[in-house]
């Protein structure tokens, strides 16, 4: 059983309790959802239960963790790995070789597992993971569905008594987050103790009985699953839906406002693309002949399973990789969407630059009107997208979701007539989900196209116009 | 059960090396360019080990690699003639003084990159132990080597970014009037990334338990022609500098 008691973390430096009077109790087989605001102490909380606070991060703990009586503080970090394995928010760093196999191979040596032995666990784990047909691929050409499959086939070849997971919805589909429930829930029934912390909560109902909501590093919440199905309650934490998101309805394949398939509307401008086509050299295609419009002034969310290549229609529309075969051209004059477009990425920590998230604002307005000094509208810009408090801050020490608005809100102030966000919402709770797609939808009504490219279908109910879904 | 043996990293290694001549060879190799202080002679050692490179990977690979190192040997370059103004001796360094030290670190890129990029991790582990390396250079060296694949994926997904970003943005007037700017925008996420990089690195080392005391076992070496073949090529590029340098620099 997994029994945290009085439990308080300081990080190293750090004048704030970042964990305060946590108490906790946790049979075995039993799931518990850690939710609650970002930057609330979700992750945090999760590297004490694993370890690595304070073993690697140091800081200051109190309190006690203990599973099955055996506390980290007393195991190296190393002997606690055997028993609790933490999965990653982003598992690609938690892979020290370079294929699947090998990946499995190497954990398992790792934990000192005879060679022979440790060349049956990971066939079988191989096959108990269905990850056989790419055993011998490259870590780094997995997809993220892939890659937790992967982590969490070498996390459990060794019967751990207790798996954490960090944010493991967050880069996933619709349907890759319903296998890894099916995954969790076949663990749970071998007797694995889990701890979750997410913001999407709708795949967790059914998987988790216990929740616990963080705010201020304090239990703010903590009972059964139902608690969380208090309106209130999730508006006030701001917690996400619990309810499966339902695919936006419009008309066949497009938006009342005239997206790719929708109506059509003449009078307004929009970026066309022809029969478009694209394959990388050596491989199968990834789409061919797509038609339709991404109409000026309006929301088009591109949405399918992972792998089938919507960022990478993303980058052909923004002349980032030329197409195999058709073209992309704007309505009204005919030009080229290449030097007048926006596109704001996935990984924040690629697109912070500057000092101070100020300074990061300022120059995205710099480059935009060409010339480099304080603007007045940083302010308000910074204000719309709740980021007017970190003003003074330096943008690589936010928060992912912090990080993740101030990208958005740099490439939204940059302006530009077709602007492209890849999966802006990954990271972010209820709230700042809301308050980014207030923002999309009035990114839109300046005038430019707009794609949005996710798998969140929260977010595309909040501000889709029309829908592109690439077949599977 | 699946077949070990087979698995192999993706990229265009022509040779299939065992990941113990890779590693002799590349430890051989900094160690003669370390001693090698004649101009012909580190040249030799320059040509053989690029040789080695370019059977073992794909050009484009090289030229990021090179074109990284290139970046950072301007800089040193470009320090070396702002201090020269104020060390005047530097300014009568002869060429192989400055060429040298330089053709040190293409060696070092030219014998690392193959080790990074295709030999298995668990075959570098394996020979390691098998080395009378001290854990406490054993680890860094694992942590280093695992590390280089990533930072070529950080590199070139922070040139997409910042592609995407400002690319047709401002005019070329704008970024010639700040280049200090041009280099903060490139260089400021890409040492973030790398260090972030890093540590997440160490993070999974330390969970996995891989530590100076894993044991990965002891099989045997087995060697097969291309790696006999190498190695006496190796053996002879090193010689042939070891000559060049006793005798042309004597001379």
């Amino acid at each position: 059983m997994l029994l945290v008691e009085k439990l308080g973390y300081r990080h190293a430096h750090a004048a704030n309790w970042a964990l305060n009077g946590i108490d906790l109790e946790l049979r075995p087989g039993r799931a518990l959802l850690v939710c609650g605001h970002s930057g609330s102490g979700k992750s945090t909380l999760l590297s004490v239960l694993s370890g690595l606070a304070p073993h690697y991060l140091k800081g200051e703990l109190r309190g006690r963790v203990s599973l099955d009586g055996e506390e980290p503080a007393r195991l190296t970090l190393s002997e606690w790995g055997r028993r609790a394995g933490l999965m990653m928010q982003n598992p690609e760093a938690q892979f020290l070789a370079a294929s699947v196999e090998e990946e499995l191979l190497l954990t398992l040596r790792c934990r000192d597992v005879p060679a022979r032995r440790a060349a049956e666990l990971t066939a079988d784990r191989l096959e108990r993971f269905g990850l056989e047909a790419i055993a011998g691929q490259s870590v780094f050409q997995l997809s993220e569905g892939q890659k937790q499959k992967v982590v969490l086939a070498a996390l459990t070849a060794l019967k751990p008594k207790m798996l954490l997971l960090d944010e493991p919805s967050a880069n996933l589909d619709p349907d890759s987050m319903a296998e890894l429930g099916l995954t969790l829930a076949g663990l749970k029934e071998e007797g694995l103790t889990m701890v979750i912390a997410d913001h999407r909560l709708s795949w967790l109902d059914g998987l988790c009985e216990q929740a616990l909501v963080l705010e201020n590093g304090a239990a703010a919440r903590q009972g059964g699953w139902d608690m969380l199905k208090d309106p209130d309650l999730r508006k006030t934490f701001a917690l996400r839906s619990i309810d499966p998101p339902a695919r936006p309805a419009f008309g066949p394949g497009g938006g009342p406002g005239g997206g790719p398939g929708g109506p059509t509307d003449e009078a307004r401008d929009g970026l066309i693309m022809e029969n478009l086509s694209f394959a990388y050299p050596g491989r199968p295609e990834l789409f061919s002949n797509l038609n339709g419009e991404f109409k000026c002034g309006l929301v088009t969310v591109l949405t399918g399973p992972s792998g089938q290549g919507k960022t990478t229609l993303a980058k052909v529309l923004c002349g980032l990789e030329k197409p195999g075969g058709g073209r992309v051209r704007f309505r009204a004059d005919g030009g080229h969407a290449a030097d007048q477009c926006q596109v704001i990425l996935q990984n924040a920590d690629h697109q912070l630059y500057m000092a101070s998230v100020r300074a990061e604002m300022d120059l995205s307005l710099g480059v935009q009107s060409g010339k480099m000094r304080k603007y007045p509208e940083t302010d308000s810009i910074l204000a719309d997208f709740g980021l007017k408090e970190l003003a003074e801050r330096h943008p690589q020490s936010l928060s992912g979701g912090e990080k993740q608005r101030l990208t958005a809100a740099a490439g939204l102030a940059a302006g530009a007539r077709f602007l492209v966000l890849d999966e802006p919402t990954s990271g972010l709770d209820g709230l700042n989900l809301r308050l980014m797609a207030d923002q999309i939808r009035q990114a839109a009504a300046r005038g430019p196209a707009v794609l949005v490219v996710t798998h969140d279908l929260e977010l595309a109910g909040l501000c889709a116009d029309a829908l592109l879904t690439l077949p599977g | 059960m699946p077949d070990l043996s087979r698995i192999r990293p993706a990229g265009a290694d022509r040779l299939g090396l065992a990941p113990e001549v890779r590693l002799g060879l590349t430890l051989l190799a900094s160690l003669a360019a370390l001693a090698a202080d004649d101009l012909w002679a580190a040249a030799t050692l320059l040509a053989a080990s690029g040789l080695y490179l370019i059977l073992q990977a794909r050009l484009r690979t090289i030229a990021l690699a090179y074109l990284f190192f290139g970046a950072m040997a301007m800089t040193a370059l470009g320090c070396l003639w702002l201090l020269s103004f104020v060390f005047p001796a530097l300014k009568e360094a002869s060429p192989a003084a400055v060429i040298v030290p330089f053709s040190r670190l293409g060696v070092s890129v030219n014998m690392v990159l193959p080790l990074a990029l295709h030999a298995s991790l668990s075959g570098l582990v394996g020979t390691m132990n098998r080395l009378p390396i001290p854990g406490l250079v054993k680890l860094p060296m694992l942590v280093t080597i695992r590390f280089i694949p990533t930072f070529i994926n950080d590199f070139s997904q922070l040139r997409q970014a910042v592609r995407l970003r400002f690319r047709g943005r401002a005019g070329l007037l704008f970024w010639c009037r700040r280049p200090f700017l041009w280099w903060r925008i490139f260089f400021m996420p890409l040492v973030v990334r790398l260090i972030r990089s890093a540590d997440e690195l160490a993070v999974a080392a330390e969970l996995k338990g891989l530590s100076a005391e894993t044991d990965f076992g002891r099989a045997p070496i087995i060697l097969k022609k291309a790696d006999r073949a190498t190695l006496a090529l190796g053996a002879a590029a090193v010689t042939a500098a070891s000559i060049l340098q006793v005798f042309h620099a004597a001379g």
